[in-house]
């Protein structure tokens, strides 16, 4: 502390005066073992788990943990992790808007992919900004949104391949301003309005995204609540009374910068897909406020991006995004000198995220796996030192280990709410539920259990069965490989390995073998595997990281 | 509590230190906050401006009765179980071809009334074309598109001396297979236009937001009228730029037809621009014919 206050005066100590005696910081963590950490890492910035070769490497040689977290930051999955990580903060990912499949030619059975679509949308521009090592002021200024084949069919936008795939950028033609995700159709289907709200619930979330000003936590007095409830004219009352102002006097003026998108048949889709130009001067005239950031006056939208991007809490907020995403829990005021190294660290790499996201996790408190006696009881329960895989990473994990989705109805089941299971399995729906569950619960045991096993069901059939792999969880295997074979424990110790992060120890191994060969006895080959990699696959260890 | 502590060894430093820098931008009032953010420019002359505005004049003008005659047109193609009937489609929120193969989605419902009414003892014929429901898309064989998202509504009172008629057109209207520039490129607005005719003089007022062709405008009360020849006589258009700053136009009461331009308070100076052509055409549309 002493230190610290030092640093914040400014100026070495004079040369006269006792060299002060710095405090030492109480070791709070015990660390996580390498190979756990890069498992940690891979996961958080993949999705997908580390190779039995990068876990060798690792064991070999500690430094290669860092070298591996720099490599995959080049990795195009990191992409669809950080979607998945933006979906829990921005919930875009919603089961159902305004529009549906019907009003752009798409049958109810693509009724998914046109949800996801959407709402990926905004959260895609920000994981390109991320990974191609865009500055992140460009997710509020860029000129051009990320759309894939389904939504190049569906808004007014150019430049997307004829032929092409995935999600790639393409440009607006319908002159909407460059505002980055302030005018992608995804956010604001997502964020809808009505004639009464006029854009205001739009423009607390944009103060809760991107400066993480959440005006719906301002503490507002009911004094003037009689004279309100009397009013007429409440939108004129809300500017005038005193204990509304504290919240309107910022929500009227960015609301009315935002009437571009304001539709006035709301269900229609040909209104919803387009921006307005000529509407930009309604907000002014609906809400009788010019446009105007946290008082700062905007020419729309196009302005408002800059002007967010040059507010010193849209920095901080993009490091309490990044942190909190990593870290798994909120930022409190506690993390103050954490948070403001990381945003030195964010500033100084010129808003690039990735050198924020590597700074992460160098923290004590990310590399950790436990707490020491250092920690008092009252913090005991803030650091996440052990992560519960949520529906989202079991998704993209299964998905390694098989090759393939789990489906139900053309939706992904721990993706979707009408037809999945993603709430249940601890996952976020946008509407509802909006922070993932942190702690194992009854349904997400259940999910995780049926999802382990229609995973494991696909692995033997896929890789052992029927001789077509589309992956290789189990090399050097074959169905009727013994347990008395080395191979088998080769085999079985790297599959270990590549699942948990850690050796198997000698008991462990005793234990699958014993397993393996019950199984094979009573129900044969297939359901020995079978049941082998359901077991792992159910293991608390396999589904916290 | 270790903010707390922050804040204090901050707040404990030197007075120099603990003075707020004039110069750091940290204020949240517009005077402290530099507006490097902004880079807009005038985008035309006063003559550009008024030229550009010209130009949404010469795509034609909205109106309602031509938006119904095209639906009607296209119904016309419909069976009876796709859409149902000639005149409305409500059960085809997913679609439907018809024999004929066309396409109808959505809800589309146009309705005309004409009610005799006496209003503080003057008696008038109100004719009333309405959007019953406004919210379709029609597609044919041959690939137009007639899409609308909104409302389009004309009222017309006819009294013993004169007529007076108020077209109101919003949300987002599109016919691809349409000879008039304002439809087959699409429109998105919330206009309204009021016709009178009747006492030796005709006249059309503008007001509220049009969008088409890639120009944005706002009218405020711009007038044409017979008296002045159509010119315009009073009023103010404001148009939307492609950096999303305006352009004002003020026009004088004059009959002159000239306006005072301006861009953010600059003053660009006066152009004119003569659209008596217009007036005649747009006051017809407005008025409707049933």
């Amino acid at each position: 502390m002493t230190l610290l206050a030092l640093l914040a005066c400014g100026g070495p100590p004079a040369a006269d005066s006792t060299p002060p005696v710095a405090e030492v910081e109480p070791v709070r963590f015990t660390a996580l073992s390498d190979t756990r950490l890069l498992r940690r890492i891979s996961l958080d910035l993949r999705g997908v788990l580390p190779s039995v070769a990068e876990y060798e490497q690792v064991e070999a040689d500690p430094a290669a943990l860092d070298t591996l977290r720099d490599t995959w930051m080049e990795d195009p999955l990191l992409e669809d992790r950080l979607v998945q990580m933006f979906a829990e903060r921005w919930h875009t990912l919603i089961d159902g808007y305004d529009g549906n499949p019907y009003d752009f030619h798409y049958g109810w059975e693509q009724r998914y992919d046109f949800e996801r679509s959407i709402g990926q949308e905004p959260l895609r521009l920000m994981a390109h900004v991320v990974s191609d090592d865009l500055p992140w002021s460009d997710i509020v200024t860029a000129d051009y949104t990320m759309v894939n084949p389904m939504l190049a069919g569906m808004w007014p936008v150019e430049g997307y391949p004829t032929d092409g795939t995935g999600w790639q950028p393409a440009t607006w033609t319908d002159d909407r301003p460059a505002a980055g995700v302030l005018t992608t159709n995804g956010l604001w289907w997502r964020y809808s309005t009505t004639t009464f709200n006029q854009n205001r619930a739009r423009a607390a979330v944009i103060a809760r995204l991107l400066v993480c000003e959440d005006l719906l936590t301002r503490p507002v007095s009911f004094a003037g609540s009689e004279e309100l409830l009397e009013a007429e004219d409440t939108s004129t009352m809300v500017r005038s009374v005193p204990a509304c102002l504290a919240c309107h006097s910022t929500v009227e003026p960015l609301a009315a910068a935002l009437f571009g998108f304001y539709l006035l048949e709301p269900a229609s889709a040909y209104e919803m897909t387009r921006y307005h130009p000529e509407r930009e001067g309604d907000g002014p005239i609906a809400l009788s406020v010019e446009p105007a950031f946290f008082g700062t006056p905007v020419n729309g939208l196009a302005e408002l991006g800059r002007v967010i991007a040059a507010d010193e809490r849209f920095s901080a907020c993009a490091v309490e995004t990044f942190a909190e995403g990593l870290l798994a829990r909120e930022t409190t005021l506690d993390d103050y000198a954490v948070t403001e190294a990381l945003q030195d660290t964010f500033l100084a790499a010129d808003l690039r995220v990735k050198p924020l996201l590597a700074a992460v996790t160098d923290l004590p408190e990310y590399r950790a796996g436990g707490i020491t006696d250092a920690v008092v009881d009252a913090e005991a329960d803030a650091p996440m030192t052990v992560r519960m895989v949520g529906a989202g990473l079991m998704r993209s994990l299964f998905h390694e280990l098989s090759g393939g989705d789990w489906v139900q109805d053309g939706a992904i089941v721990l993706d979707d709410d009408k037809k999945g299971l993603r709430v249940l399995g601890g996952g976020v729906d946008g509407l509802f539920l909006l922070t993932p569950q942190q702690d194992p619960g009854m349904t997400w045991s259940l999910v995780a259990e049926r999802a382990a096993q229609v995973t494991a069901q696909v692995i033997v059939r896929n890789e052992l069965v029927a001789d077509a792999p589309e992956t290789d969880v189990l090399p050097g295997a074959t169905l009727e490989l013994a347990t008395t074979d080395p191979a088998w424990a080769d085999t079985v110790g790297d599959l270990h390995l590549h699942l948990f992060g850690a050796r198997a120890d000698a008991e462990r191994m005793a234990a699958y073998t014993a397993l393996f060969d019950a199984l094979r006895a009573e129900s044969g080959d297939e359901a020995a595997w079978t049941g082998l990699l359901v077991v792992m696959l159910r293991d608390p260890e396999f589904l916290v990281y | 509590m270790y903010a707390l502590f922050v804040a204090t060894v901050l707040s404990g430093c030197s007075p120099v230190d603990a003075q707020p820098d004039p110069d750091d931008g940290g204020g949240e009032t517009a005077e402290e906050t530099p507006l490097d953010y902004r880079d807009a420019a005038p985008q035309w002359t006063a003559e550009e401006a008024v030229a550009e505005l010209e130009g949404v004049f010469a795509l034609g003008w909205p109106s309602p009765t031509a938006a119904r005659a095209v639906f009607q047109e296209l119904m016309a193609f419909g069976d009876a179980e796709c859409p149902g009937n000639d005149l409305t489609f409500i059960n085809t929120l997913d679609g439907c071809f018809s024999e004929s193969g066309y396409w109808y989605m959505g809800l589309g419902e146009f309705a005309w009334t004409s009610t005799e009414r006496n209003t503080d003892g003057a008696a008038y014929l109100e004719d009333a074309l309405r959007t019953i429901n406004g919210d379709f898309e029609i597609l044919t064989p041959d690939g137009r598109e007639y899409t609308s998202g909104g409302l389009m509504e004309m009222v017309r009172s006819t009294y013993s001396d004169h007529t007076a008629a108020l077209t109101n057109v919003r949300g987002s209207w599109q016919w691809t297979g349409s000879d008039e520039g304002w439809f087959m490129a699409g429109t998105s607005s919330d206009l309204r236009t009021g016709a009178q005719t009747g006492g030796g003089s005709e006249s059309l007022s503008f007001n509220g937001s049009y969008g088409v062709d890639h120009t944005y405008a706002y009218f405020d009360q711009l007038v044409m009228s017979s008296t002045c020849d159509w010119q315009t006589n009073g009023g103010v258009v404001t148009l939307r730029q492609d950096d999303a700053s305006t352009t004002v136009l003020t026009f004088a009461d004059d009959c002159s037809g000239c306006a005072t331009v301006t861009w953010d308070g600059e003053d660009l100076g006066v152009a004119c621009a003569d659209w008596s052509a217009y007036g005649p055409v747009i006051l017809a549309a407005t008025m409707g014919v049933r």
